[in-house]
């Protein structure tokens, strides 16, 4: 204990002296009439190696492109702005390590990210003790009640189980639905959201299960929907067990509507699914890319060839957001916020006009306007775009 | 729905989907059972044999870049010489198993429980080996082989592909029970199943009829990968975990070194699941299929058919 008191009050002593140090070395630079240069970091959370990389790179490589371009801008500032990629796999077992490197870096000013809600839960406490901004596309409706310095770009999945229901019910006049997941933080918290929207909505739950995400044989699974007659089937789960199900289900003799959540949506749900994948639906948070039928021009267009240009790729789900919480932390910079305790206000404060939304926060962190869902399904084995669920739905 | 109710109205679709996935679990309980019942060890990496073999498949297949659009003998020459494939691709990597986590510690008289760590290992560095080399992922299946609903019995329907893993599996019994039963080969495993120390004694060339025994095994496993591969259109480098374990369970039900016995706890496990996951909530179906194995295990600790181990001194 002693010996800690010590080396609590020497680490005092020593900040107040460098302090002292380095106060006078500003002094002594704004003597000869220099700017004094500053570098300020933005990290990107998420995945960028391991199983959920193909969701991760797309969105770090939009954080990315929004730090470049404004590089030079900030520049003339006197700020050298940079980017830095910090990989947690989206495994809540690593998250608060990859996050611990993130809050020592006294550069970094705030996070985009973390991706998903398991890894959100479990930085959330750290970065909020650091008071580190985070920019979150995790859309657990649950953590937005902790209280964190968490900023959440999109909707959260209350609203998009609320979208799926609304969708079956209203837009496609379904009343008997099954309701799946996989017994995840994720899939589960959505499948409850559906079946409370289901009831409000005056459908009826006539199968309601949970499956092994691990598993490959959900041949009961499928017996039950198909003998429920059920006539539209939500599964909240991750892209791999989507796609087997999806497959088993079609192949079992099913053939009504299946609705699959944001996590699953990318190019490669076709090519994991086959042909049963034709015609299933997608809710997502994130805006349509080109590829799924975008927009053809503006700024968001304008956004996509940049991202092509630079990564050889096409931009992907959350591509777009990623860009946008960056340009928001961006444009505090601009404005003069050079802390984390300084971004975190701003951001609790103003508002933003991104690509894709208008950026302005609640108290807890959840987005407080442009909260639309959108709505895709397979259509010739390619992904496209229906619109979003608010003008389908009505 | 009631359970009764609900199990009375899915009873064929589970009768048949249990039928289809019980004969794989007992081509991977063949091989386990095998080991055991010469070597009393369990083969940990077995479940990796079968996921070698169904990554094996998908190579011919995509090599031959046949599809559902090929003509019927195309497909069929495809899907055999995929089967080929992963079967001398489990059977190979089943015998250097063998010869790399197993022979050197027996030689070396290295206790049981040394050789269960050593195939734990194996089966983990497979693992990761595959996850490296093509992701952690789902890889899928071309979907060559037509999904033709053949039978339809009430709920239940019989489509191509539970016939083709039926005949398949059939087809590998009868002939399992030719080399064992009927061979030179197989006659030399069976001594060594009953006593090693005679068996040697009489001229049996333990080395070799070991690793016979592994080769079959890694055989029945690839075959079983295949048809794994083509019934769930998939393949990943945790193909062989789940599986694995099933095997396991379906061996210690019909009661270990016991080959018929390996054979019906395969189909019972398959059956059991099934019905019981029409009848419970789905995740509760594995609780069906390990909770029997416990029932039989209190009240006829030898398995259904009854263990046939090799004597030990």
């Amino acid at each position: 204990m002693y010996l800690q008191d010590f080396k609590a009050m020497l680490n005092r002593l020593s900040k107040g002296f460098l302090a002292t140090i380095s106060l006078g070395a500003l002094l002594a630079s704004s003597n000869f009439g220099f700017a004094a240069s500053q570098t300020i970091k933005i990290a990107y959370e998420g995945a960028l190696t391991g199983p959920v990389a193909f969701f991760g790179i797309p969105i770090g490589n939009g954080v990315q492109l929004a730090v470049a371009q404004n590089q030079e801008a900030l520049a003339k500032l006197g700020i050298d702005l940079q980017y830095v990629p910090a990989d947690d796999q989206v495994d809540a077992a690593q998250a608060p390590t990859v996050a611990r490197k993130v809050i020592q870096d006294a550069d970094i000013i705030g996070v985009v990210g973390p991706i998903f809600g398991s890894t959100t839960n479990a930085v959330g406490p750290l970065y909020t003790q650091a008071s580190v901004p985070m920019l979150t596309m995790g859309t657990a409706a649950a953590l937005a009640t902790k209280g964190w310095t968490m900023f959440r770009v999109v909707p959260n999945d209350d609203l998009q189980a609320a979208a799926v229901a609304d969708y079956m019910t209203k837009a496609l006049k379904i009343t008997k639905i099954g309701v799946i997941d996989d017994g995840t933080q994720y899939g589960h918290g959505l499948a409850a959201a559906v079946k409370a929207q289901v009831a409000k909505d005056g459908g009826s739950v006539v199968v309601e299960e949970a499956i092994d995400p691990n598993g490959d044989d959900f041949s009961s699974t499928v017996s039950k929907i198909t003998a429920s007659g059920a006539k539209g089937v939500f599964l909240g789960a991750s892209v791999n067990t989507e796609t087997v199900f999806n497959r088993q289900l079609v192949e079992g003799g099913y053939s009504g509507t299946f609705f699959a959540p944001d996590g699953t949506l990318s190019p490669d749900y076709v090519k994991l699914a086959g042909p049963s994948s034709e015609g299933t639906y997608f809710t997502s948070q994130a805006a349509p890319v080109a590829d799924y039928g975008g927009p053809k021009d503006g700024p968001l267009a304008t956004f996509f060839n940049d991202y092509k240009a630079k990564f050889s790729a096409d931009a992907q789900a959350y591509s777009a957001e990623g860009f946008d919480a960056t340009s928001m932390i961006v444009a505090a910079i601009k404005s003069g916020v050079r802390d984390r305790a300084g971004l975190v206000d701003y951001l609790r404060s103003k508002d933003y006009r991104g690509l894709t939304r208008t950026y302005k926060f609640q108290a807890n962190g959840e987005p407080e306007s442009d909260t639309s869902i959108n709505i895709y399904q397979i259509k010739n084995g390619k992904i496209a775009w229906l619109g979003a669920s608010s003008d389908l739905t009505k | 729905m009631s359970c009764l109710a609900s199990l009375q109205q899915q009873f064929f679709a589970s009768l048949f989907n249990g039928l289809a996935i019980g004969s794989i679990y007992a081509l991977i309980a063949l091989g386990l059972t095998m080991v055991y019942g010469i070597l009393n060890l369990i083969n940990f990496a077995h479940g990796e044999i079968f996921m070698i073999g169904a990554f094996a498949a998908l190579g011919v297949l995509s090599a031959l870049g046949v599809s559902a659009s090929s003509s019927g003998l195309g497909i069929t020459l495809a899907i055999a010489a995929a089967a080929l494939a992963a079967m001398a691709a489990s059977g190979a990597a089943a015998m250097l198993l063998e010869v790399v986590a197993y022979r050197p510690l027996r030689r070396r008289g290295a206790p049981r429980h040394a050789a269960m760590i050593s195939g734990l290992g194996c089966s983990v560095a497979i693992q990761e080996t595959f996850a490296l080399a093509f992701g952690r992922g789902n890889l899928p299946y071309p979907s060559v082989f037509p999904l033709k609903t053949l039978l339809v019995v009430e709920s239940g329907r019989i489509t191509s592909r539970m016939v083709l893993i039926m005949i398949c599996t059939l087809g590998m019994m009868i002939l399992l029970d030719r080399v064992v039963m009927h061979t030179r080969l197989g006659r030399g495993i069976r001594a060594l199943a009953q006593d090693p120390v005679a068996a040697g004694l009489m001229g049996v060339n333990i080395s070799r009829a070991i690793l016979v025994t592994f080769l079959i095994g890694g055989l029945c496993a690839g075959l079983g990968g295949v048809l794994y591969g083509i019934y769930f259109s998939k393949t990943s480098y945790m193909l062989g975990f789940i599986p694995g374990l099933k095997g396991l369970t379906a061996a210690i039900l019909g009661g270990v070194g016991n080959l018929p016995g390996a054979v019906l706890g395969g189909l019972l496990l398959g059956l059991m699941e099934n019905l019981g996951g029409a009848c419970l909530p789905g995740q509760l179906k594995d609780v069906v299929g390990f909770g029997a194995l416990l029932l039989v295990l209190v009240f006829r600790p030898q398995g259904l058919l009854g263990e046939r181990l090799a004597r030990r001194t």
